[in-house]
């Protein structure tokens, strides 16, 4: 095991460390919003006392955000508290190569175990980044009746909040549906190893019945 | 270090074959390539058998040594991990 290979792993468990981090962050996120949506909808409702199709569709997408945030968030903490380990494990040991590979065998260890929440975590940050672009489509909606409905005459802040909450919004959809695609391009290169390792197991297997 | 993930059997013996390389009892065994008292045994019977480590009885400690005979299995499983990490294309962000 060289130390190029050992540098690019290196490199590489740095790369996943932002990604479980990231994660988190988008979890608790999309949870916080949801929740905050829930109870503002909820509360416009019980003010308007009837149910009015908008504001009950925005409750029904908070509530949805936060069911997803519920799941996400212990999810997200676990692969995060495991890369974790291994990155503390790596800062404390010699740079030998084989301290290196047997790093590496316990990353692919590790995604055996995770593979199918990593699998799910694709999904449910990519269902929670389309929920942030839904809420911010509900929020333009909203402005522009806004506008609309009083000719243009609203609170001298209402436009400028307005659009600084859809362009938060948008910009976490946006970022939640990255995180997606970056946990689907870490499950992609380790599927390939583990496929990988499938058939170094038969060679190792030969090897052992030899002798 | 304990942590869940799934190793196969030969990255097991790899982990307790390059830990051997020094005479080494149970216990640290154990500890070090995380594992349960009774899989422990087990690999260990089993690398016994195959002749990739060798017994030593010293006074009341029993220790086991990787032996010259594992060389060639230690050998495959490194280059076969080189190849694997250097042709498969990892994760960068």
């Amino acid at each position: 095991m060289t130390d190029k290979t050992g540098t690019a792993f290196h490199e590489e468990l740095r790369s996943f460390f932002a990604l479980a981090l990231l994660n988190i962050v988008f979890a608790a996120l999309t949870l916080a919003f949801g929740i905050s949506i829930v109870v503002n909808q909820a509360l416009a409702l019980l003010a308007a006392g009837t149910v009015q199709a908008g504001p009950a569709a925005y409750l029904l997408l908070g509530a949805s955000a936060a069911v997803v945030g519920l799941w996400w968030i212990p999810k997200s903490v676990e692969v995060f508290g495991d890369v974790e380990e291994i990155q503390e494990e790596e800062a404390s040991a010699d740079r030998s190569p084989e301290e290196a590979l047997r790093l590496m065998v316990r990353m692919m260890a590790l995604y055996r175990d995770q593979r199918e929440v990593i699998g799910r975590m694709v999904l449910v940050s990519g269902i929670g980044g389309a929920l942030f672009v839904l809420v911010s489509v509900f929020n333009l909606i909203g402005l522009v009746a806004q506008v609309v409905g009083t000719d243009g005459a609203t609170e001298p802040f209402t436009i400028p909040i307005g659009i600084a909450g859809i362009a938060v919004t948008t910009g976490m959809g946006v970022a939640a549906l990255v995180v997606s695609a970056l946990f689907r391009k870490y499950s992609a290169a380790w599927d390939a190893r583990l496929a990988e390792s499938d058939r170094m197991d038969a060679l190792l297997d030969q090897t052992m019945e030899q002798e | 270090m304990t942590m869940r993930g799934r190793r196969t059997p030969y990255e097991i013996y790899w982990e307790i074959l390059v830990f051997c390389r020094t005479p080494r009892v149970v216990t640290q065994i154990v500890n070090r390539c995380d594992l349960n008292s009774r899989v422990a045994q087990e690999h260990l019977g089993f690398l016994t058998g195959k002749g990739y480590l060798a017994v030593i009885r010293e006074a009341e400690r029993t220790l086991y040594q990787t032996t010259d005979r594992a060389r060639e299995f230690l050998t495959l499983f490194e280059s076969l991990h080189q190849t694997l990490f250097n042709e498969n294309p990892g994760f960068k962000l």
